[in-house]
């Protein structure tokens, strides 16, 4: 089982009260995986809300027709960081792939459909862990501007 | 401006009662501006949303040292959408330039202390309003993903061609105009290519667009805002700019 003092350390759910925390705690699942592992991919459709329990887990922008290179890793995430926004908000689509980064990496994933329960019971605790949420979807969009402006440059540099 | 069937329709405000609606918007304060005036500057303190009543408004990202470009757009605003939401995310501060884009633009700015003040009397508005936010960013994250997806079948192919003649009158500019075309347009099926001079050297900028099993048209002494209207006129539309072409 996830501990309380885990989940009273992740930032998206820094404002929750014992009781709060505890709810949340009764939906976490444990998953493990080996390194190179897919948690999910982009385009999936998302079951879960995630958060890095032990080791590091890459974000990586794939391409269509390619395999996943260490270049298109978008944010490495430890212990604690959530990931797994897009779950939470139509259209329900996972933005980027997920892999395990270290030699083992152990997750806990929040069913979505419960988690949205959670927030439809209580709307406080919904109103605080979004609140945070969208911290972690603004740090994402800045991070996937500076990759674009990367690759917009490297593409036009290459053909002029 | 701004009544509540307006504002029902708001994307930043979707599933609020009317009730709600009237709260937010207590807040809210009117403001007009005309073409090419900034609403706000890239780096500011972000306090407040920016909801588009009418017009629209570009969002782009200013080169130090030179004037505003429509070349530098990364997204168009129209009503009824929001800009601003860096004024919830840390640092707070504006992460792009945004400048009226219409003759004239209608905003409406609620601050955000305003609307936290509301969020804590009703946290189910701030649930939903917190939703609505990432559902906007999810949006333009889909958006800025694609404008650099390259196209698995590329229907149409467009040639820039970028000889030192060509790049001498202003192919590179052209060039530019294009991809920010592509990036704004929701077409994946789009390659764009670079080739040398074509023998035209009196008449470049040149370009040579295909679609699909169509004759190549090459039109000739390009700028970047024709390349906007062969884009818009052409390859969206399907409607050859006669006026452009080469030997016309």
């Amino acid at each position: 089982m996830v501990s309380l003092d885990f989940l009273e350390d992740v930032d998206a759910f820094a404002e929750l009260d014992d009781d709060q925390l505890a709810a949340i705690q009764d939906c976490c699942e444990v998953a493990k995986f080996k390194r190179g592992g897919a948690i999910f991919a982009a385009g999936e459709a998302p079951e879960y809300f995630w958060l890095v329990l032990e080791g590091q887990v890459n974000l990586v922008w794939d391409m269509p027709e390619g395999p996943a290179l260490p270049e298109n890793t978008i944010s490495t995430l430890s212990e604690g960081m959530p990931f797994g926004w897009s779950s939470l908000v139509p259209p329900h689509k996972y933005r980027l792939s997920a892999y395990c980064a270290s030699r083992s990496c152990k997750t806990v994933r929040i069913p979505r459909n419960r988690l949205l329960e959670l927030f439809e019971e209580d709307a406080q605790l919904g109103y605080k862990v979004m609140s945070k949420v969208i911290i972690v979807v603004g740090q994402r969009f800045h991070q996937l501007q500076d990759e674009v402006a990367r690759r917009r440059g490297h593409d036009i540099i290459n053909r002029w | 401006m701004g009544g509540l069937n307006f504002l029902e329709k708001v994307d930043i405000f979707k599933g609020f009662s009317q009730d709600q609606l009237k709260a937010a918007s207590k807040g809210g304060r009117e403001k007009h501006y005309l073409y090419g005036e900034r609403l706000f500057a890239e780096g500011e303190d972000a306090d407040r949303i920016w909801l588009v009543t009418d017009g629209q408004v570009d969002l782009r990202f200013d080169l130090p040292g030179r004037p505003t470009s429509e070349q530098n757009t990364v997204f168009a605003i129209t009503a009824p959408q929001t800009l601003g939401w860096s004024s919830f995310v840390p640092p707070f501060k504006y992460a792009l330039s945004a400048y009226s884009a219409t003759k004239t633009c209608k905003i409406l700015q609620i601050k955000k202390d305003h609307l936290l003040e509301c969020f804590d009397k009703d946290p189910r508005m701030g649930l939903m309003f917190m939703t609505n936010v990432a559902a906007i960013a999810s949006r333009h994250f889909d958006q800025l993903q694609e404008s650099t997806s390259v196209a698995p079948v590329s229907k149409v192919k467009i040639t820039v061609h970028m000889s030192t003649c060509g790049i001498a009158a202003g192919a590179r500019q052209v060039m530019g105009a294009l991809v920010e075309e592509i990036s704004g347009s929701d077409r994946r099926d789009i390659e764009v290519a670079s080739s040398g001079c074509i023998g035209h050297c009196k008449n470049e900028p040149n370009i040579t667009v295909e679609i699909g099993s169509s004759e190549p048209v090459i039109y000739q002494e390009m700028t970047p805002d024709k390349m906007r209207r062969v884009f818009k006129e052409h390859i969206l539309g399907g409607e050859v700019q006669e006026d452009y072409i080469l030997g016309h």
